[in-house]
């Protein structure tokens, strides 16, 4: 990079009156948790649907003596994770982290880290469809008006049908939960496992959806509750006898992956590691682990 | 690694380390910061005759608005003219419209007489209780613990707050803010040494039975 090309950029990348309008609308979702706020998302360097809501959060409100982590699906070195942040340490030059405890600002994409995130910590999620009612209500305007009224009947229409053909709530990830008893809200793509992580936390969460244009919250010591049945209760991932094949853990969410060993006729076999790497790589250090024996 | 941004400016950076406080104290209601110092600021303690200005409630307010937005400033409970030199001095600096009040996404009001002005601020709609007023007031001294106590969304519990200078009429105007959740208007409470409490709609806010 050449000399006069090192202050290009305002501090965050975006200006700062595209960052007072994520600020302004950010103390709104804040006010209302739950509740889906319009914003004018910008244009950025990364396409929409890749983390830009999310990334337009962490733009307004890093400052310099922030620490940072970025994640996807629970893993720092993704090719989305790298990416933006390469994108915000070289628009800001604060210091990252892959240690979830040494970080003030936590930007993911699909988990909440397995560590358990202290008051002081504010936790950044990128989204990719913001409306729980899409599934009933394709047309925003009326799903608008829906969520005015707390009009969510057709939703538990929509589950209790679920229940009734498939024997089971057909829904992966998404889930929809009740903010404050007030608002029905999307999880983003954070599995179940992390749902009931947002109920009464300890953190701040921040939501944003670049390609939707909207930002929503759920601040800290605040309910969240999942739709569920008195007789078909909320069910996370959580499989009995599961293990990380790696650190051994039996509490955390696990991804699989196909093992076969080049070169040879061994047929490979599907394993499972915990989806957060670095709590993973935390407990295999406890166990005496050194990353030259992988 | 190689970066690319110029240094922040001091306003920039006053934004940037006020908002993360207000956002704070927004999220956590109860919850009393520090706001930075605003002398680089250098407002003029008699913006509006009569009134004392508390430069740290101003700042916070004016650190939120720019072209895009609209703000009011109200003293001794009633509106600041549009033309008023204080109304002025607020617009070089920010570029934020100056509208009636029943259109401003932002209220600066010198002092607890002006809480009586909430009512005629925008609580927003149903399909959209965003588009509602912020409202910055100034008090003489807040405290953890004292009369009112709090709870709702950001709160463990229940949380005290002190205020020394509010009288239960006052209060009342923001009590009523938030009497048709989720319509309301969220408040900020400033006092003169730039300590400031959040006050979202969501909170609830009732006299302390021990008090």
């Amino acid at each position: 990079m050449t000399e006069q090309h090192t202050n290009i950029y305002n501090f965050g990348f975006i200006d700062e009156d595209s960052k007072r309008e994520v600020r302004r609308q950010l103390l709104k979702a804040v006010a209302l948790p739950g509740h889906q706020v319009p914003f004018a998302s910008r244009d950025l360097p990364i396409g929409r649907g890749w983390g830009t809501g999310g990334l337009q959060i962490t733009m307004a409100i890093i400052a310099a003596s922030d620490t940072l982590k970025v994640i996807d699906q629970g893993d720092d070195e993704s090719v989305n994770a790298v990416n933006l942040r390469r994108l915000l340490t070289r628009t800001t030059g604060v210091s990252t982290t892959v240690d979830t405890q040494a970080a003030t600002i936590i930007q993911t994409r699909h988990r909440i880290p397995e560590e358990q995130m202290r008051e002081d910590q504010i936790l950044v999620l990128q989204v990719p469809m913001v409306d729980p009612l899409r599934w009933v209500e394709p047309n925003l305007e009326r799903a608008t008006v829906m969520h005015g009224e707390a009009d969510y009947g057709r939703m538990w229409v929509y589950m209790y049908e679920s229940v009734i053909k498939a024997g089971d709530i057909r829904i992966a990830t998404q889930y929809p939960v009740i903010v404050a008893g007030r608002y029905m809200m999307d999880t983003t793509p954070i599995p179940r496992w992390d749902v009931l992580r947002l109920h009464n936390a300890d953190h701040l969460s921040l939501f944003g959806a670049g390609r939707e244009k909207r930002v929503y919250a759920v601040p800290p010591y605040t309910t969240v509750e999942p739709l569920e049945f008195e007789d078909f209760r909320f069910k996370t991932e959580y499989a009995e006898g599961q293990r990380c094949h790696r650190c051994g853990a039996t509490n955390t969410f696990l991804t699989g992956h196909f093992v076969k060993s080049p070169g040879t006729d061994e047929p490979g076999h599907w394993v499972t590691s915990c989806s957060d790497a670095s709590y993973c790589d935390k407990q295999m250090v406890a166990q005496g682990w050194t990353e030259a024996q992988e | 690694m190689n970066t690319a941004f110029r240094a922040p400016t001091a306003y920039e950076e006053f934004c940037t380390t006020a908002y993360r406080l207000l956002l704070e104290c927004l999220s956590r209601p109860g919850t009393i910061v520090q706001l930075p110092s605003v002398e680089f600021l250098a407002v003029p303690t008699d913006l509006i005759a009569g009134s004392t200005t508390n430069p740290f409630c101003l700042a916070a307010c004016m650190s939120l608005v720019d072209q895009e937005s609209s703000m009011v400033l109200a003293a001794a409970g009633g509106w600041v003219a549009e033309h008023h030199p204080a109304a002025a001095w607020v617009h070089l600096r920010t570029n934020a419209r100056r509208s009636a009040a029943s259109d401003s996404a932002f209220a600066c009001l010198w002092d607890v007489a002006s809480l009586a002005l909430l009512p005629s601020l925008s609580h927003g709609s149903l399909t959209f209780p965003e588009r509602s007023a912020t409202a910055f007031c100034a008090v003489d001294v807040l405290s953890e613990s004292g009369t009112w106590e709090l709870s709702g969304p950001g709160i463990q519990t229940t949380t005290a707050l002190g205020i020394s200078n509010v009288t239960s009429e006052q209060m009342g105007y923001i009590q009523a803010s938030r009497s048709s959740f989720p319509l309301g208007v969220d408040v900020f409470l400033v006092d003169a040494t730039g300590k400031c409490v959040g006050l979202p709609r969501s909170t609830r806010i009732v006299r302390s039975r021990t008090s």
